[in-house]
């Protein structure tokens, strides 16, 4: 705050810079200054014809750059020369002591060196908010800099006069001229350069302006020069006698001077007069061309780039209040029509951010889309996992089967599948499949062939025909060249009886007889959906109480290491046979972790399904469980009957229809035998229930101890007569025999046993 | 076991609800007895029967067997699967007029 107050109100000059630096300043000034003195006493023959003083440049550089240091080592530098030329310039020339005229020349000094740079600070230009540290960057700072110098020497020179008191007319107009255009020469040939070099050592940049000034600077040094030699060769051409009377007379003392050498004299030096005026005339020609020229570049080329830089700047920036295109556009607008190189580039800049926004849009959209896909597809991925059934044990109440599956998809969504389910109450059908591929394709083609398969298992047939149809189905419409190898087994759980059929998948594994696990080289078909036409074989194999099965996919037995070695289906029997009697489930995961440990950090290429599976044995011991009803043999005891029944059947998951069927056959004998077994008297009749949950089997014992009857052996009623010669009777035991699967009679031990049964 | 019936002109509809067994059948023998006088079309809705036994086709027998004498007809409307599939294993459905 304290510093941009110094700036502001022009005090740059009094700016500290640390006493270190503050110090060094001073004496690098100084000694500059020393150095400069002395080469102008070594350049003082020139001084007689020329007036250029580099120690006359250099005091208001000094101030001008390093502000009060500077200006305290010029006026340390003054200060030795008034001692020198007290102490030994005075005693030894005699001149008279003017102490006055010393301290002049000191003051002078002061202000000399002290005010370009009060300028400099004092004088913002329009549009600058602060004055910065003295550059040539632009060609306004230049002209600044070349006005200060105008005004600075002009003041000089002033003091100048002041001392000499030589007063200003027409007579001495000309070596005036001379002497103010000297010093300007110097502090613009000498000064220039040296604030470039030290603005560049500061800013570690050099400005186009700079190289330009810096260049027009040189071009008009050497024009001087060369106009110089070229002048002097031409009057020396055209008058030689000046010259060689002025050899003639500089060689004499002034004492031995005539008249006509001081004329010869004059004469001399009034046409190198002539001669500095000129070039000095040249030099700021040259130095204002330069001001103007840069003064249209600016205008046209580094002002708009600028602009535009500034510009895609804030349309860049990642902060809050970053400009939007519109903002962009309109504020390139008073660029952006024309034909110069400038206007091209603000209206490509324009239509790069147009570019930029319809891409970021762009982009939006499809990383939008892409999060869209991928959530589709997780919710995909998890539908196809859900279609493979994941409950274990899956049929709790089949003590039957040991059945445990699993899968590990690589991707996403994968294209194995393993499936198991009852065609019947009998049947057991086991699936594993691998489609060809990866991703949501293989994922696809699974789905369908998984579908077809269920489907035309359950709709009965044996695995060949059930494969051969499948393969016919998958084969149509099948342009992407999909397939699917699969392995198809259906059990008959009673009888241990195991139909199956390869279609191209890997040899099963198998244990038979409580011997050991080892690869069954089954017969192979083509996978699914490869030929069409081909007719599927099948194989039988009977299965013992207690052989195992095991499936699996190529994902297991081609997981490999960080070596590129195979899991292989050696490792796979040795890990099943390493604990044969272990369960299904206790085997796949034992194989799992086998597999992990193989693979160990490896990338996993393929989906690892595995389906186990071990026959227990037909369900014997299972026993059916009996339900009894005892009630008065009359018809109103019906309800009673017809609620025992259908709480019994419902228990056992018995649908409507066979529930109405069951109720049919009930009403049908015991309203039979409430009517008819005691002839009107009093008497119980006895209903058992039974349930077979293997065979699925329902046995219903209707007992009486009424009059021996056997409805079984009366012949049943014409059904194909016309209504008016139907007989009332018949119907009821005609319905129960055509409900039931079995239906017999016994009389035992002076009772009526009508046994109906049904398979649910 | 609930019956509805609704005469237009000489032909009579007969809306039975509920099971129509060996205790029920009497009961819709007995009302379809007392009002076929003067009918020449009877239709017996079955829409709303869950259940029919024998003694239900007995019923069923007769009507049809009155109905028949009568020089009338009968029909069963909007039975069930399983009425239907006992109308079958009884060969009912050879003479009786479903629809």
């Amino acid at each position: 705050m304290n510093e941009e107050k110094k700036w502001r109100s022009g005090f740059g000059l009094i700016r500290s810079y640390g006493w270190k630096k503050n110090l060094l300043s001073v004496l690098v000034c100084f000694l500059l200054c020393r150095g400069f003195a002395y080469l102008s006493t070594l350049l003082s023959d020139i001084r007689v014809i020329s007036d250029f003083d580099p120690a006359v440049a250099i005091l208001p550089i000094f101030g001008f750059l390093q502000g009060i240091w500077g200006v305290i080592g010029c006026l340390l530098s003054g200060l030795v020369s008034a001692v020198q030329y007290f102490l030994i310039v005075k005693p030894a020339s005699g001149l008279p002591s003017e102490t006055f005229y010393v301290a002049m020349t000191n003051l002078v000094l002061i202000v000399y060196s002290a005010l370009p740079a009060v300028l400099w600070y004092s004088i913002p230009l329009r549009g600058e908010e602060r004055v910065r540290y003295p550059r040539l960057d632009t060609s306004l700072h230049v002209f600044k800099y070349y006005l200060i110098m105008l005004v600075s020497v002009a003041v000089l020179v002033a003091f100048y006069g002041i001392g000499t008191s030589a007063p200003l007319n027409t007579d001495n107009l000309l070596s005036w001229a001379v002497l103010y255009t000297q010093y300007l020469n110097a502090v613009l040939i000498v000064g220039i350069p040296v604030v470039v070099v030290v603005s560049v050592i500061r800013n570690r940049t050099v400005t186009i302006n700079e190289r330009m000034v810096l260049a027009f600077l040189l071009i008009g040094v050497i024009a001087s020069v060369i106009g110089a030699y070229l002048l002097y060769r031409t009057s020396y051409y055209l008058d030689p006698d000046l010259f060689q009377e002025y050899d003639v007379i500089v060689k004499q003392s002034a004492t031995e001077w005539s008249e006509d050498s001081i004329i010869s004299l004059e004469r001399y030096f009034s046409f190198w007069n002539w001669y500095y005026v000129m070039l000095a005339v040249m030099l700021n020609a040259l130095l204002l061309i330069e001001m103007l020229f840069m003064r249209s570049i600016e205008k046209k080329v580094t002002k708009p780039i600028l602009h535009l830089s500034d510009v895609l700047e804030q349309y860049t920036a990642h902060e809050e209040g970053s400009l939007d295109p519109g903002t962009v556009t309109a504020r390139c607008k008073p660029y952006r029509y024309g034909y110069g190189e400038v206007s091209n580039l603000t209206r490509t800049c324009v239509g790069l951010v147009q570019e930029v926004e319809n891409y970021t849009e762009n982009l939006k959209t499809v990383t939008a889309e892409k999060e869209r896909i991928g959530a589709e597809l997780d919710v995909a991925s998890k539908i196809q996992r859900d279609m493979l059934p994941g409950v274990f044990p899956p049929f709790p109440d089949r003590e039957e089967i040991d059945l445990y599956a699993s899968m590990t998809p690589a991707k996403e969504v994968g294209g194995d599948f393993y499936d198991f389910y009852f065609i019947d109450q009998d049947h057991l059908a086991l699936t594993i499949a691998d489609v060809s591929g990866k991703g949501v394709p293989a994922s696809l083609f699974m789905v369908i062939s998984k579908t077809l398969l269920k489907n035309h298992a359950q709709s009965g047939g044996s695995p060949k025909e059930i494969l051969t149809y499948v393969n016919h189905l998958l084969r149509q419409n099948n342009d992407s060249f999909m397939f699917c190898t699969a392995w198809l087994g259906i059990l008959e759980l009673s009888s241990g009886r195991l139909l199956a059929a390869n279609a191209g998948h890997e040899y099963p594994v198998i244990r038979r007889k409580n011997g050991v696990f080892e690869l069954l080289m089954d017969e192979h078909d083509p996978a699914l959906g490869v030929l069409d036409g081909l007719r599927y074989h099948e194989y039988e194999l009977l299965l013992e109480p207690g052989d195992c099965l095991f499936q699996y996919t190529d994902g297991v037995t081609e997981a490999t290491d960080a070596d590129l070695a195979q899991f292989g289906e050696e490792r796979i029997v040795q890990i099943l046979n390493e604990n044969p009697d272990a369960g299904a489930e206790e085997q796949i995961r034992r194989l799992h972790d086998a597999i992990h440990a193989f693979v160990k950090d490896a990338p996993q290429f393929d989906d690892i399904t595995m389906l186990a599976f071990r026959y227990v044995g037909p369900n014997r011991g299972a026993k059916p469980e009996t339900s009894i009803l005892t009630v008065p043999a009359r018809v109103e005891s019906l309800d009673e009957v017809n609620a025992f029944v259908q709480e019994k059947l419902e228990a056992v998951d018995c649908d409507e229809d066979l529930i109405f069927s069951f109720t049919l056959v009930v009403e049908e004998i015991f309203v039979n035998i409430a009517n008819y077994a005691y002839d009107g008297g009093d008497g119980d009749a006895r209903i058992s229930l039974s349930f077979d949950p293997a065979a699925r089997l329902v046995e219903l014992v209707f007992t009486d101890s009424g009059m021996p009857f056997d409805p079984v052996s009366q012949p049943d009623p014409d059904i194909t007569l016309r209504p008016e010669e139907r007989r009332i009777g018949g119907l009821g035991i005609h319905i129960v025999k055509q409900t039931m699967d079995e239906v017999f009679y016994n009389y035992e031990a002076g009772k009526n046993v009508l046994t109906v049964r049904k398979h649910i | 076991m609930t019956i509805n019936n609704q005469l237009e002109n000489t032909t009579l509809t007969m809306m039975i609800e509920g099971r129509v067994d060996t205790q029920t059948a009497p009961e819709l023998e007995d009302a379809i007895k007392a009002s076929i006088d003067g009918v020449t079309e009877l239709v017996l809705d079955f829409t709303q029967v869950a259940y029919i036994s024998s003694a239900g086709l007995r019923t069923v027998l007769a009507a049809q067997n009155w109905m028949n004498s009568k020089n009338g007809s009968m029909k069963i409307r909007g039975a069930s699967k399983n009425i239907i599939n006992v109308f079958k294993v009884t060969g009912f459905d050879t003479f009786l007029n479903l629809e």
